[in-house]
């Protein structure tokens, strides 16, 4: 009987200890990055997290970057259809899709707010608050994740950026591949209900989760969804609306936090209309045999006008092998938009706001090398910003005898809120790195490289096999963990027979021709200068270690 | 209302000493290896269940089933139609974030089965399929990788169900399966198309179902215990067909059709005789857009309307003038409209849902109301996500 006892308490130990590490470190499927990286959670009240969706709707987090990027949107009726002045999407759309898509959170729901932990990733690969998908189910740089991957996976705001990203790559997708609300307004958010649809898959009768507004799964006629609470006589269940519905309805309704003690909307309702399901004027664009690739029949009138308001303009009979039309610039002039259609009063934000959610990081590293079979290193963020910053750092190393912990993950400035509890708010990362002593080369000596993605910094950890002397680093003549002016001089006086008080005498070569002369004084000013140093094919750069 | 026989042993037997023991450990090695095989199926407060279903069954007469969401947790409830505050906890289903169960009655009363995303998704697929004992609340799991959004049909003789899987990412083929209560998979039919089960004919013969392509919506159907050619009934509408339901002697189906109005579609409550292959329009094509067309015990039909309370039909199809619906109340000075949903099996109680605005574009709030031809309306609760389940009768 005892042992029958032991038996299940040890089994109930198993189980209560293993699951928490399971669910931190284990991956659903197999996605970009593993383990999945910690990231920055922050407070409930998900200030930041809105600001983010406010510059991205308008292109201010990562303008110029061809990833991270808002797109410019193509405007206008399917004949008339040309690109608009500024990208642009309807905020308040933005935050309604991060709502629905991960409740306005970047972390997995095991962390706290204000804190750090694993990022949210769902069994299908969505990464953070806007549960990105695409891009994301494997390692994209060569078996190892890439630096957009981790800014996906690790940082809030490059994860609303790309999905602000997709929103605007599914809006223009119309005319070729999908079809158009009303006049193609952007500003008027009902026009952006085929986008939204697409976001989450342009599905319907036939597919695993149909998005179908008709398809007979979902009741109808059907009260609108809310994100408010419970019993406001809302709809709350996301398994009784298509997504475009889930997301339109919680833009009407809110979610509310508790912020303080006082329950608040996370931001100003947006009403929208939806299509009448029992209107000719949409019914019948949106009858089954309409939804076939590429959707030419699906055209509807923006949902709430009539349908002789903004009406879409009749389809041009395409000529069979035409290329579709392209886009070109026009100058805009705001035109009243129709009293039926609504408009998002969300303002721009000021353009000094980006600056200071990024700050600027600065990555500090606890090591610049080890020698042990296991190490650990702590990785730092030292930046001075305003409101502080979070660094993300991506690690790269030799696949073969070196093995690290984690591929990515982040660095938080003092400036950042870390609220105490448990798991702790751990403002640094620690990296173990390890080595395989039967796998590793004669010299014995390796990098791992640690990169701030954010700003580019690379700092180098040298990896020497334990017993393994130390071979200096190439140009670091007086051995001081830099290469600077005095190292210069130092190999000048080498060059000239003078005497010299140094002991790393062996890496003044930098030019790998066996001589040290001025030649090799004068390659390390010019690695000092950031200048091009031009250095045979076989000969380590200077700055690492020797050849 | 029977109760399996697990809760009548229960109130029978006065185990002595050491079996009580010996189950209080067997129940905690149980316990121990469900939750560590990650089987939590959820049974809160039970104890005393069995016995307040049972008086509660026979005071009130047939109980309204329905569960009732809650963000991470739906709870089913047997409540007394005339008083819907006074009912019986019959379980509390643990489900992923957001994402409400879809529970369906078996017709003896006896188990819940419902459809669920789990809060930790398994690797056989998102939504699963388990069963709740009524009496104590027990609860197993039958099956994974089903449809969430399909509600389970149960067969006549409750020995099985029968749901939807879906081929994820593949050709968008999609497979109803028949599974018996010991979790047994037998394939029903496959198709391309999307396919919508039904009802399973009376005696158990056939398993009708929808079939949705772009041509339209057929009714077609498959020998209900899989192992046959599935066969057209009826090409039901040129676009969506919808909420389809099997008359009680298995000889029509009543469903709203889409017909054309000008260059679209409307839809209208449409009857047909599945050995004739007719169909009939009980209310014509008035005008006034209609809504799901339910069955009572007896063989008449409701059919809601957009303008005020749903309509009954007798057998033969009049309207009956006699035990009415209660209008909707409105909240906002419009006048509201009802959805039937189900009748009670002795026919004074209707569940419907019931809409605050006159708009279909924009129904508003709305709540699930019981209303009984007394000419009184209950809400079953605040919260507007209910699904009804069906109703539990009391056994003789």
């Amino acid at each position: 009987m005892k042992w029958l006892l032991l038996a299940i308490v040890l089994a109930f130990a198993l189980w209560a200890t293993a699951s928490p590490a399971t669910a931190r470190h284990s991956l659903p499927g197999s996605c970009a990055l593993f383990p999945i990286p910690d990231t920055y959670e922050g407070p409930q009240d998900r200030n930041g997290y809105l600001l983010g969706e406010d510059l991205a709707a308008y292109n201010m987090i990562a303008a110029n970057d061809p990833f991270f990027g808002t797109p410019i949107v193509e405007l206008g009726p399917r004949s008339d259809r040309h690109i608009a002045n500024e990208p642009y999407i309807p905020p308040t759309l933005l935050k309604a899709t991060g709502t629905i898509e991960s409740n306005l959170a970047q972390a997995d729901h095991s962390v706290n707010w204000g804190s750090v932990g694993p990022a949210k990733v769902s069994f299908d690969c969505g990464h953070g608050i806007m549960q990105i998908t695409s891009g994301m189910t494997s390692p994209a740089d060569n078996g190892w994740p890439s630096r957009q991957q981790s800014l996906v996976a690790a940082h809030y705001l490059f994860n609303i950026a790309r999905g602000a990203a997709i929103l605007v790559g599914k809006w223009n997708a119309a005319p070729e591949a999908r079809p158009i609300v009303g006049d193609g307004d952007p500003r008027i958010v009902e026009n952006w209900y085929y986008a939204v649809w697409s976001y989450n898959g342009f599905t319907g009768p036939g597919a695993f989760i149909s998005n179908h507004p008709m398809d007979p799964i979902y009741e109808w006629p059907r009260t609108g969804f809310s994100c408010g609470p419970l019993a406001d006589g809302y709809g709350h269940s996301y398994r009784d609306y298509p997504y475009q519905e889930l997301v339109f309805g919680c833009a009407a309704r809110p979610r509310f936090v508790d912020i303080d003690g006082e329950f608040t909307a996370l931001w100003d309702p947006l009403d929208l209309n939806l299509p009448d399901l029992n209107d000719p004027a949409w019914s019948g664009p949106l009858s089954l045999s309409n939804f076939v690739s590429p959707y030419r029949e699906m055209d509807i009138p923006t949902p709430g006008c009539s349908p002789e308001g903004p009406t879409p303009t009749p389809t041009p009979t395409p000529t069979p092998g035409d290329p579709p039309p392209t886009p070109t610039p026009t100058p805009e002039e705001p035109t009243p938009l129709p009293p039926c259609a609504h408009e998002d009063p969300t303002l721009q934000p000021n353009w000094i706001v980006p600056a200071l959610l990024l700050g600027s990081p600065e990555l500090t590293v606890s090591h610049t090398q080890v020698s042990e079979t296991v190490n650990l290193v702590t990785i730092s963020n030292t930046g001075d910003s305003v409101f502080g910053s979070i660094l993300v750092w991506r690690v790269t190393h030799d696949p073969l005898w070196i093995g690290v912990d984690k591929q990515a993950g982040i660095a938080l400035e003092p400036g950042v809120p870390c609220t105490p509890g448990f798991p702790p708010c751990e403002r640094s990362a620690t990296l173990r790195i390890t080595v395989d002593p039967e796998l590793a080369p004669p010299s014995g000596v390796g990098t791992v490289l640690i990169e701030s993605l954010t700003t580019g910094e690379i700092w180098e950890i040298r990896v020497l096999l334990p017993g393994t002397p130390d071979p200096g680093t190439k140009g670091d003549v007086d051995c001081n963990d830099s290469v600077d002016g005095v190292d210069s001089l130092l190999v000048l006086r080498l060059a000239a027979g003078l005497g010299v008080v140094a002991d790393c005498t062996n890496v003044a070569d930098v030019n790998c021709d066996e001589i040290v002369n001025a030649i090799d004084a004068l390659l390390i000013l010019r690695h000092i200068a950031g200048l091009p140093v031009d250095l045979p094919a076989n000969c380590s750069p200077i700055g690492s270690p020797p050849t | 209302m029977r109760f399996p026989r697990t809760v009548t042993a229960l109130l029978a037997s006065s185990p002595s000493w050491w079996p009580v023991r010996a189950l209080g450990l067997a129940l905690l090695l149980i316990g121990a290896l469900g939750l560590t095989l990650g089987l939590r199926g959820t049974a809160s407060d039970q104890s005393s269940a069995p016995l307040r279903l049972q008086a509660l069954a026979q005071r009130a007469g047939p109980l309204v089933v329905f569960s009732e969401f809650g963000p991470t947790a739906d709870t089913l409830w047997a409540a007394n139609p005339d008083d819907p505050s006074d009912r019986v906890q019959l379980g509390r289903v643990d489900h992923a974030q957001d994402y409400g169960i879809l529970p369906t009655l078996s017709p003896d009363g006896a188990y819940i089965a419902y459809t669920v995303l789990p809060a930790a998704p398994s690797s056989a697929g998102p939504a699963e399929l388990w069963l709740l004992e009524t009496a104590d609340g027990a609860t197993r799991r039958l099956a994974g990788g089903v449809d969430l959004r399909i509600a389970p049909v149960w067969s006549p003789t409750s020995d099985a169900v029968v749901v939807r899987r879906s081929m994820r990412q593949a050709d968008g083929s999609s497979q109803l399966q028949r599974i018996d209560l010991a979790g047994r998979a037998v394939p029903i039919t496959t198709a391309s198309s999307n396919l919508y089960p039904i009802d399973i004919s009376p005696d158990g013969t056939w398993l009708y179902y929808a079939a949705l392509s772009p041509s339209g919506t057929d009714l077609a159907r498959a020998p209900a215990l899989g192992g046959g050619e599935a066969e057209v009934v009826a090409h039901l509408s040129d676009g969506f067909a919808r909420d389809w339901h099997l008359s009680p002697d298995g000889t029509q189906l009543a469903y709203l059709g889409q017909v054309p109005v000008g260059g679209g579609f409307t839809f209208v409550a449409q009857v047909l005789d599945i050995s004739m292959g007719q169909v009939r329009t009980p209310l014509g094509r008035d005008g006034v857009a209609q809504f799901n067309p339910v069955w009572e015990r007896g063989g008449g039909l409701t059919i809601g309307r957009l303008a005020g309370a749903p309509l009954r039909l007798t057998a033969n199809g009049t309207i009956r003038t006699q035990a009415t619906l209660p209008p909707p109340s409105s909240r906002d000075g419009g006048t509201g409209f009802d959805v039937p949903l189900a009748w009670s099996p002795d026919g004074a109680h209707l569940a419907v849902r019931s809409f605050e605005r006159s708009s279909l574009a924009n129904p508003g709030p709305s709540h699930v109301v019981v209303a009984g031809t007394d000419g009184r309306r209950r809400e079953l609760s605040p919260v507007s996500d209910i699904v009804v389940a069906g109703w539990l009768e009391a056994t003789p």
